[in-house]
């Protein structure tokens, strides 16, 4: 356990010159046993239950907010004529987001063989499922007439109708189910082998039962992992795309439109790059309580938190460029709305807005995060993932809002204020995220097993005169 | 250690397979029947009415017209339900003490209009027009089926709007001479002629 406060590197193998993933002193046995363990205990700790008691009380405003709505109907949120999308477009923009940092950690960097994703892959996998969750709820909720959601499959009906394809809403419901479905299956297939040795390490009858039909009869035999390696490579490069083609999709949603400040080629690559950004900012979030309370300290290392803060840094980088961009196309467009568009973002009713989200995404993180100091330091990184995530919230308000309340006619200008339902459906869905992640913590690995110990020392080939010592 | 599941889970297993097969057709099923089935359109459905007015004694039985009580179906959107007036025409000399017929004297009496069920009922967002589709050829009995056979009213068709697509999208199959709209025994065109081509 070498790593606490020094930072002249602890994790260079002193031999080899190699950059250790996982704190040194591991063995197969005691890695079960840590991530295992936190599942099979019987002790569960006291914090965890005040954790989901505080996050179902949470989520119980999500209940109250969705059973309002669905009685008195959109009309009790802040959405008015000129500015139809608010917050609920702004969260469903929010969660996705978020969400696509998990399938970053476990495709994208899967397929560039980096191992250090090994230690934060299962967890941010369950935050990806679960802020689609989050998200889904949302395009579901902001229709008037949710009940008729159905319509938006294409399934043959008695009316002879059929979805309108062109409505990039309408790929939002392909996108945003395709992704919720292929995540959950490769969350699920990547933890197969590890309900394995959670069914036979459990003592309960119950935990056993149940871990041994989520295993699906895994035995760890080689065919097994052939085929288990082959697939996760498989849907890791199916992953990919769609990580990058559902955000863009939902980017389509306002580049399709002809508003000024929505009508701009740059956010498909932009949207995701920001969708990385938040993610990021989200995993750092989960990941720096969970290690602390679990004593994750030599699994999920200082490396690890350096390297998610290095990929926040270079993520940061393209939604500034975006910001650049997007200013000085506002300018070089010579077109009085775009330019018009720009001056009120920054200067307008909601500039205030704008400058937060300059501040919180731009002028903190990116000054900062450079420092390796400050990259490692885990206080800093978990206030500044919490900025973060503040500031990309804010770039969904300002795209959202500040475009629709003053566009092309003066005569239809006018302003967004969200209502306390607006606020409650959406620290309801943080209730929720919490409250599901809770339960994913308690219940099923939330380091993959399997994956660390390839990691370890025992896994590597050994050299001929020398004998790594077996500790039982 | 003791296996955890014994070798019965094999076939369990193996039956989950066939049984997640097997839902998802029923769903398949299911769903279909909940938008298809004439207990969901109502096709066949005799409602009670106030008077247990028989189509087929009075189209059949006694040759009256469809325009004579439905008058306005050439000239409006709606064709109209015949009010008392039309009734009393005949029913104040003949069956004047029949028990079946006393809401219609009722209605005579008192300017109560009878509270007939409508059997084909159209949500409110429809709006169809009677006058064009018999002044283009279309038949009663191409939508509304052989309502001279009908003992009680029933709704013949489903009235959903694939229904209606499936006719506007091909309609020379339905359509009939003006001068045999009101015969509801009128056969089709053969497959010889599959459309109807007027004289003039």
């Amino acid at each position: 356990m070498a790593t606490k406060g020094q930072i002249s590197d602890p994790m260079i193998d002193p031999k080899t010159g190699e950059f250790a993933v996982i704190a040194p002193g591991h063995n197969f046995k005691s890695v079960t046993e840590k991530i295992a363990g936190v599942v099979l205990t019987s002790n569960t700790p006291l914090g965890w239950f005040f954790g989901l008691t505080v996050a179902s009380g949470v989520a119980t405003f999500l209940v109250i907010a969705v059973t309002w709505l669905f009685l008195k109907g959109v009309g009790i949120w802040g959405v008015t004529i000129p500015g139809a999308w608010g917050f609920a477009i702004i969260n469903f923009v929010w969660w996705i987001g978020i969400g696509h940092a998990g399938t970053l950690i476990s495709a994208i960097l899967l397929l560039f063989k980096q191992t250090w994703r090994n230690s934060i892959n299962r967890f941010a996998e369950a935050m990806t499922i679960f802020a689609v969750c989050c998200a889904g709820l949302f395009p579901v909720l902001h229709v008037g007439r949710p009940w008729l959601g159905y319509w938006l499959f294409p399934y043959p009906n008695t009316m002879n109708v059929w979805p309108q394809f062109r409505s990039p809403l309408c790929w939002d419901v392909f996108a945003v189910s395709t992704y919720a479905t292929i995540s959950v299956v490769f969350w699920y297939i990547g933890m197969i082998p590890d309900f394995g040795t959670l069914r036979d390490k459990a003592q309960l009858p119950l935990a056993k039962y149940v871990y041994g039909m989520l295993s699906l009869g895994w035995r760890g035999s080689t065919r097994h992992w052939m085929r288990y390696e082959t697939a996760s490579l498989l849907l890791a490069g199916l992953s990919t795309p769609l990580v990058l083609s559902v955000h863009t999709v939902i980017s389509f949603d306002f580049a399709v439109a002809a508003l000024p400040g929505w009508h701009t080629t740059v956010f498909p690559p932009y949207f995701v790059a920001g969708a990385i950004y938040s993610g990021f900012a989200m995993v750092l979030t989960l990941a720096i309580p969970i290690r602390k309370f679990y004593h994750m300290e030599d699994l999920v290392t200082l490396r690890h938190l350096d390297n998610m803060a290095k990929v926040m840094l270079g993520t940061g980088l393209i939604v500034a460029y975006g910001y650049g961009l997007e200013v000085f196309m506002a300018w070089y467009s010579a077109s009085h709305w775009e330019f018009f568009m720009m001056w009120n973002r920054m200067f307008g009713p909601m500039g205030w807005a704008y400058w937060i989200l300059i501040a919180t995404n731009i002028a903190i993180p990116l000054t900062t995060l450079w420092s390796r100091k400050l990259r490692v330091n885990v206080t800093y990184l978990f206030i500044l993932s919490l900025i973060v995530n503040t500031g990309m919230w804010f770039e969904r308000f300002v795209i959202v809002v500040t475009s629709l309340y003053r566009d092309f006619l003066p005569s239809s200008w006018g302003t967004y204020k969200a209502t306390k339902w607006d606020y409650m459906l959406y620290v309801g869905t943080l209730g929720m995220f919490t409250f599901l992640f809770l339960l994913f913590v308690r219940l099923a690995p939330m380091i993959p097993m399997n994956e660390i110990k390839m990691m370890l020392p025992q896994t590597k080939i050994k050299p001929a005169d020398t004998t790594v010592e077996e500790t039982a | 250690m003791a296996q955890v599941f014994d070798r019965s889970s094999n076939a369990l297993a193996r039956a989950s397979l066939v049984i997640t097969g097997l839902i998802v057709i029923a769903l398949g099923v299911a769903l279909n029947q909940l938008q298809r089935s004439p207990w969901v359109t109502r096709q066949g459905q005799r409602p009670d009415q106030p008077v247990p007015f028989s189509h087929r004694h009075h189209v059949e039985g006694l040759g009256v017209q469809c325009q004579y009580c439905h008058t306005s179906v050439e000239k409006s959107m709606y064709a109209g339900i015949p009010p008392t007036k039309t009734c009393m025409n005949c029913h104040a000399q003949i069956w004047t003490n029949a028990e079946m017929l006393e809401p219609v004297r009722q209605s005579w009496a008192t300017g109560e209009s009878v509270k007939w069920t409508r059997v084909h009922d159209l949500p409110d967002y429809v709006y169809f027009n009677h006058e064009i589709h018999v002044n283009k050829g279309i038949g009663c009995a191409s939508c509304h089926g052989r309502v001279d056979e009908m003992p009680l009213m029933y709704q013949e068709n489903t009235l959903q709007m694939e229904w209606c697509l499936n006719c506007h999208r091909n309609p020379g199959k339905n359509l009939r001479p003006t001068s045999e709209i009101y015969n509801m025994a009128w056969t089709g065109p053969t497959s010889d002629k599959p459309v109807y081509c007027a004289d003039t």
